[in-house]
C-alpha cells in the first residue's frame, strides 16, 4: 500500500497541468497589458518633456507656434471636478442618510435598482443630454450666449457621479452595526444626533472611499464634459469663474487626439496629458482601495 | 435652536436631497423615453443612415455596436477567468495577491480616453492595423478585463470551502478540482460579471472613436480589419450637430436604442444572478 | 397546554407600578412573539425577567425603550403604561421616553472614543459647565463600580477598555441620563464571571434609586439580585411574583422545574 501510493503521488505531480498553464499564461496578459498601457503612455509622452520643455508649464496653447502650455487643461480638469464634487457630495451624502433611514426593504431596493439604472446610462447620453438641456438651461438662466461653459460641465459631471457616490456611501451607512443605532437611540438621542454623531463617523472611511472613487470618476470622464466645456484652451478669467468656457485635459484629448499627427510634438504633449489624467486616477483609486479596507478592518 | 428643531430641520434636509435625486433620476429617465420614443420606430431601427445619419436609421450601428463587445467578450473571458483562477488557486503569498489587486484596480482606474489613446499608439499607428473592429473589440476586452476578473474571483471566492476540501479528500487534483468543482460552480458569476462589464462597453464611446470606427458610409464590417460604425459614436457626432432638430432627434433614438441595450444586459446580469442564488441555496 | 394565564405580581408595596402592562401582544409579521401579556412591575427593585431562548423577553424589554418600533414589520396590540404614562400617546417624542427609561444591551457597544465622552454621550440637551460635567462622569462611573480603574485615564480611547468594563461604562452612560427605569437585556452574558459579579451587586445597590428590569438566563443570578421574578414561555407569562415566592414550594410545577433544572417543556 504504501510503496503504491509512493509510486503513483510523484506521477500524479509530474503530470503537465494543462490548467495551471492556462492560468499563468491569462495572468502574464493581464500583466503585459498595464506594463504596454504605462509603457506606450510613458515613452509616448518622452518627446514632449524634451520638445517643449520650456512652454510645457505656461498657460498658452498655440500648437501652430510651438507652444504647448498645459496648465489651463490641467486647471480645467480640477475645477470642474471640484464644482462637481461640491454639488454631488451633500446632495449624495444627505440622500444616502435618507435611504437608510427609510424603513420599507421594498422600498429600499426600488431605491437601489434606480441607482443602478442611473450609473448605467452611457457618458455619452449624459452629454446629449448636456447639450439638448443643461447647457440651454445655463445660458438662459445667466443670460449668456451659449452654455458651454465650465459650470454645465460641472453640473452634468455632478449628476454622472452622484449615483454611485450616492450607493457606496448608503452601503456604507447601512454597514455600520446596528448596536450602534440602537446604543445611541436607547439613550435618548434624536434621529439627527444618532446620525451625525455615531453613523458618520463609522461609516467616514467607506464614505471618503466613495469620496475618492466618484472623484477619479469625475477626472477622467470625457464625452459630456467635452460636450458642453465649449473647449476654450485659456485659464478662465477671472480664475474662478464657472461661467467661462474652458477645457479639461479629457476634452482636450477627445477633440484633439484625433487630428494631430502621431509623432509630433503635438501628439506627444496630448499623451503626456493623458499619462499625469492616468497617474492621478489610478493614485485616487488606490487611496480608495486603502481608505476602504482601513474602515473595514476597523 | 431646539434639538427637536433641528431634527426636523435636519430630516427636512435628508428629505429634500433625496427628492432632488429622484427628480433627477426622472427628468433622465423620461426625457431619454420620451424623445426617444419620439425618434424611434421599426423604419429607423431597420434602416442605415443617411445624410450623415440626420436621416435614416440606425441598423448598421446596431449591429456594429454588437460585434464589437460579442468580439470583446469572446477575447476577455478565457483571460479574465484565467486571471481569477490563478489568483484563486495557484497564488500563495497574501503579498501577491495583493499586488494583484492593485494592479486590476489600477487597470479599472484609467479614463477610458486613454485606453483610446494607448490603442491608436499601439496598435493603430506601431503594429499598423489601422482603424478596425478587431482593435476596437481588443481596446474595449482590455477595459472590462478588471471587471470580470474581479467578479470571477468573488465568484469562486464565495464557494464553501468544503467543496474543494471534500474533492481534495477524494483525491482530485488541483486541475481537476478547478475543471469538475471550482468552474461550474461559480459560472453564474462568471456569467453575471460578464453580462455587467458588456453593459458598461456598449456604452462606451471615447476608447473605441479612435482607433475602431468610422463615422459614414459604413455597412458591415467584411472582414476583422475593416472599420464598424457603432451607437456611442454615432450619437457623439449627432450631438456635435446639436442645431439641427433633425439630427437631434436621431440622437435620442440612438440614445433611447443604446439605453435599452445596457438595461438589457444589466436585466440579463439581475436574472442570471437571482438564478444561481436560488441554485445555490438548494 | 398552556392556559392563559392572567397573572399579578403579588406586591406587598402600595406604590404605583413603575410599568404596566395589560393583554399586550407582539408580533413580527405572521409570528406572534408575545401574546396576551399582563403584569405589574413595581416602583424600585429589581425585577427579573426569565425563560428559555425565545420566549418573548428581549421583545418584551425592547418595547418598553421602543426601539422595536424601527422594524417596519413589527406591530403591537394591548395597553402599556410607562411611568403613569401610556407608551405611545403618552410619549410623542420617543426621545423623552428613553431619556427616562435607560436601556443595555446584552454586547457592550461603546461608541469610539473616549471614556469620559461615552459617559456624556446622551447629555445633550442642557450646556453643563465643566465642573458638572466632572462631576457627572465621576458619580456616574462610581455608581457603574468603574471609578477606581479608570479615572486616571478617562480621556483614553473606551475602546481599549476590557469587555466587562465595556459593560459596565454602558450602564455609566445611562446612568447620566438619570433615568426612572433601568432595561438590561441579559447584561452579563458576554462578560467574564468577575465583572458579572461587580455588576449584580452595583444593579443591587441602584435598586434602591430606581426600577430595573432585566433580562436574564442566569437561575443563580436572579436568585442573588431579584425582588421580583416573571417567568415568560413560548410569549407567555407563566407566572410572577416576588423572588421568594417563586423559589419557594407556592410557585407552580413548570417554575419550579425551570428554576431548579433550567429546563422547560412548554
Amino acid at each position: 500500500m504504501m510503496t503504491d501510493a509512493a509510486v503513483i503521488m510523484p506521477k500524479r505531480s509530474v503530470k503537465f497541468d494543462g490548467i495551471r498553464a492556462y492560468a499563468r499564461l491569462s495572468i502574464l496578459i493581464t500583466l503585459l497589458i498595464i506594463t504596454l498601457i504605462l509603457g506606450t503612455l510613458i515613452i509616448q509622452s518622452g518627446p514632449a518633456i524634451f520638445a517643449a520643455s520650456e512652454s510645457l508649464f505656461t498657460t498658452n496653447w498655440k500648437p501652430s507656434e510651438g507652444v504647448y502650455g498645459i496648465v489651463p487643461m490641467v486647471f480645467g480638469s480640477l475645477f470642474v471636478m471640484l464644482l462637481a464634487m461640491a454639488i454631488a457630495l451633500p446632495i449624495g451624502g444627505f440622500a444616502a442618510l435618507a435611504i437608510s433611514r427609510i424603513k420599507s426593504l421594498r422600498a429600499k431596493r426600488a431605491w437601489r435598482s434606480a441607482l443602478e439604472i442611473l450609473a448605467g446610462i452611457p457618458s455619452i447620453v449624459y452629454g446629449l443630454i448636456g447639450v439638448a438641456y443643461v447647457s440651454l438651461w445655463v445660458a438662459g438662466a445667466f443670460d449668456l450666449q451659449s452654455g458651454r461653459i465650465i459650470l454645465s460641465a460641472g453640473l452634468i459631471l455632478s449628476v454622472m457621479i452622484l449615483p454611485t457616490f450616492l450607493s457606496l456611501s448608503e452601503d456604507a451607512i447601512s454597514t455600520v452595526p446596528a448596536a450602534f443605532r440602537e446604543n445611541a437611540q436607547a439613550l435618548g438621542l434624536h434621529d439627527y444626533e444618532v446620525e451625525l454623531n455615531v453613523i458618520l463617523p463609522a461609516a467616514a472611511p467607506a464614505i471618503a472611499s466613495a469620496a475618492l472613487l466618484s472623484l477619479g470618476r469625475a477626472l477622467g470622464e470625457t464625452m459630456a464634459v467635452m460636450l458642453v466645456i465649449g473647449s476654450l484652451d485659456r485659464l478662465p478669467s477671472p480664475l474662478f469663474n464657472p461661467l467661462s468656457s474652458g477645457q479639461t485635459i479629457t476634452s482636450k484629448l477627445g477633440r484633439e487626439v484625433g487630428e494631430s499627427a502621431f509623432g509630433s510634438t503635438h501628439f506627444s504633449v496630448l499623451v503626456l496629458m493623458s499619462l499625469i489624467l492616468v497617474a492621478l486616477t489610478i493614485g485616487l483609486t488606490i487611496l480608495s482601495q486603502r481608505l476602504f479596507k482601513q474602515g473595514a478592518s476597523r | 435652536m431646539s434639538r427637536s428643531v433641528k431634527n426636523h430641520i435636519f430630516s427636512a434636509v435628508t428629505k429634500l436631497a433625496l427628492c432632488l435625486c429622484a427628480a433627477v433620476l426622472g427628468f433622465l429617465l423620461l426625457s431619454i423615453m420620451w424623445q426617444g420614443g419620439r425618434a424611434i420606430s421599426l423604419d429607423f431601427i431597420l434602416s442605415p443612415a443617411r445624410d450623415f445619419g440626420t436621416s435614416g436609421g440606425i441598423v448598421f450601428q446596431i449591429l456594429g455596436s454588437l460585434l464589437l463587445v460579442v468580439t470583446a467578450a469572446l477575447i476577455v473571458l478565457p483571460i479574465a477567468v484565467g486571471t481569477a483562477i490563478y489568483r484563486e488557486c495557484y497564488m500563495q503569498l497574501a503579498q501577491n495577491k495583493a499586488r494583484l489587486d492593485t494592479v486590476l484596480y489600477a487597470l479599472n482606474a484609467i479614463p477610458s480616453i486613454s485606453y483610446g489613446i494607448f490603442g491608436l499608439i499601439f496598435f493603430v499607428n506601431i503594429l499598423g492595423t489601422g482603424l478596425s473592429w478587431f482593435v476596437g473589440s481588443l481596446i474595449l476586452a482590455m477595459m472590462m478585463l478588471p471587471t470580470l476578473t474581479l467578479a470571477s474571483h468573488a465568484a469562486m471566492q464565495a464557494l464553501p470551502k468544503s467543496y474543494r476540501e471534500n474533492a481534495q479528500a477524494l483525491g482530485l487534483s488541483q486541475g481537476e478540482i478547478i475543471r469538475h468543482v471550482i468552474l461550474p460552480q461559480s459560472s453564474g458569476g462568471i456569467v453575471t460579471g460578464l453580462m455587467i462589464s458588456l453593459a458598461r462597453a456598449i456604452g462606451e464611446t471615447a476608447p473605441i472613436m479612435f482607433i475602431a470606427t468610422a463615422f459614414s458610409g459604413v455597412s458591415l464590417p467584411q472582414s476583422l480589419l475593416e472599420p464598424v460604425a457603432s451607437l456611442p459614436t454615432h450619437i457623439l457626432a449627432l450631438a456635435q450637430q446639436s442645431t439641427d432638430p433633425q439630427a437631434l432627434q436621431n440622437a435620442w433614438g440612438a440614445s433611447l436604442v443604446l439605453v435599452s441595450f445596457v438595461a438589457a444586459f444589466s436585466a440579463l446580469a439581475f436574472y442570471i444572478r437571482q438564478k444561481f442564488s436560488h441554485l445555490g441555496q438548494r | 397546554m398552556l392556559q392563559n394565564t392572567h397573572l399579578q405580581i403579588v406586591s406587598d408595596q402600595t406604590e404605583t407600578a413603575a410599568i404596566s402592562m395589560k393583554n399586550f401582544s407582539a408580533y413580527f409579521g405572521e409570528a406572534c412573539i408575545l401574546s396576551d401579556v399582563s403584569f405589574d412591575v413595581p416602583s424600585r427593585g429589581v425585577t427579573c425577567l426569565i425563560g428559555p431562548s425565545g420566549a418573548g423577553k428581549s421583545t418584551l424589554l425592547r418595547t418598553l425603550n421602543r426601539i422595536n418600533g424601527e422594524t417596519q414589520t413589527a406591530s403591537f396590540t394591548g395597553e402599556v403604561d410607562v411611568l403613569g404614562k401610556p407608551l405611545i400617546e403618552g410619549y410623542p417624542d420617543v426621545t423623552i421616553l428613553r431619556r427616562k427609561v435607560g436601556m443595555v444591551f446584552q454586547s457592550p457597544c461603546v461608541f469610539p472614543r473616549s471614556i469620559s465622552e461615552n459617559v456624556l454621550f446622551g447629555r445633550r440637551d442642557k450646556k453643563l459647565s465643566k465642573t458638572e460635567r466632572r462631576t457627572l462622569v465621576e458619580t456616574c462611573l462610581k455608581d457603574a463600580g468603574l471609578w477606581s480603574e479608570v479615572s486616571k485615564r478617562l480621556d483614553k480611547p473606551a475602546l481599549n477598555l476590557s469587555l466587562g468594563q465595556q459593560q459596565r461604562l454602558c450602564i455609566a452612560r445611562a446612568l447620566a441620563m438619570t433615568p426612572d427605569i433601568l432595561l438590561l437585556d441579559e447584561p452579563t452574558a458576554s462578560v467574564d464571571p468577575v465583572s458579572a459579579r461587580v455588576i449584580e451587586d452595583l444593579l443591587t445597590r441602584l435598586s434602591s434609586k430606581m426600577t430595573i428590569v432585566m433580562v436574564t438566563h442566569n437561575i443563580a443570578q436572579t436568585k442573588r439580585v431579584a425582588d421580583h421574578v416573571v417567568f415568560l414561555c413560548d410569549g407567555q407569562i407563566v407566572e410572577a411574583g416576588a423572588k421568594t415566592d417563586m423559589f419557594s414550594r407556592r410557585s407552580c410545577d413548570k417554575t419550579r422545574t425551570y428554576l431548579t433544572e433550567e429546563f422547560c417543556d412548554c
